[in-house]
């Protein structure tokens, strides 16, 4: 890979997440809730985890 | 979460608590891209004497009157998990004290300013503070002024330049 194509990948990536930083906060609790689900998928298969008991998805409208 | 905010502003209403703003990872996500957070850290100015220890009793008092659970440190409201930190030391205080009145789900809330947020998580300096420093470096819109300023005030310039200094 040329440095050229790396420079530019990583720039990209540095865009898109500075993009996702000025979504509308609303929005960003939605990703936040969909997160704690994958979260707590994950944790299923991992049961030497321990978490505090506030790890729980949010319940709300 | 809008009826969070709301029975939270309700603690304001009965002056239980004089000032609160948003703080920790929710209110660090209002600047960056989120990523997953399991409660809402809410720095507080509780409404006592000044001779008075500072207490959450009314608090509890307020949640168990409300039905809300507890859970660990926290107050789930609404289905949030939200833990009540009282100032604890000069950064939080004045950080508190020039928070940011915004409006979420067309609710009146306060959250502590970027640079603040920032200068916090330099003095904190958990893993997880060097990280999202870093990603509000990358992403959040702020004053270098102010924060250099704060930096300065509170001698946080050795921790920065340290910080800087693993960045790299």
């Amino acid at each position: 890979m040329s440095r050229e194509f790396s420079n530019h990948i990583a720039e990209s990536k540095i865009r898109y997440h500075k993009n996702r930083a000025k979504i509308p906060f609303e929005e960003k609790v939605k990703i936040i809730i969909e997160l704690q689900k994958i979260d707590a998928e994950m944790r299923k298969g991992n049961r030497s985890r321990l978490r505090p008991k506030y790890y729980q998805v949010w319940q709300i409208e | 979460m809008k009826k969070t905010l709301q029975k939270i502003n309700e603690l304001l209403e009965t002056k239980i608590i004089r000032k609160y703003a948003i703080a920790g990872g929710l209110g660090q996500f209002y600047y960056i891209e989120p990523s997953v957070t399991y409660d809402l850290d809410l720095i507080i100015d509780i409404a006592a004497d000044k001779n008075q220890l500072i207490s959450l009793e009314q608090i509890y008092q307020w949640a168990k009157n409300n039905g809300y659970k507890t859970l660990e440190e926290h107050i789930v409201i609404e289905g949030i998990p939200v833990q009540f930190l009282p100032v604890y030391n000069d950064l939080v205080v004045e950080a508190l004290n020039n928070r940011s009145e915004i409006e979420l789900y067309g609710v009146k809330t306060f959250i502590l300013k970027p640079e603040y947020l920032m200068a916090i998580m330099l003095q904190t300096n958990r893993p997880k503070d060097r990280e999202r420093l870093l990603k509000f470096f990358e992403e959040a819109e702020f004053s270098k002024e102010e924060f250099q300023d704060i930096l300065q005030r509170f001698n946080l310039e050795k921790k920065y330049s340290e910080f800087k200094r693993r960045a790299e």
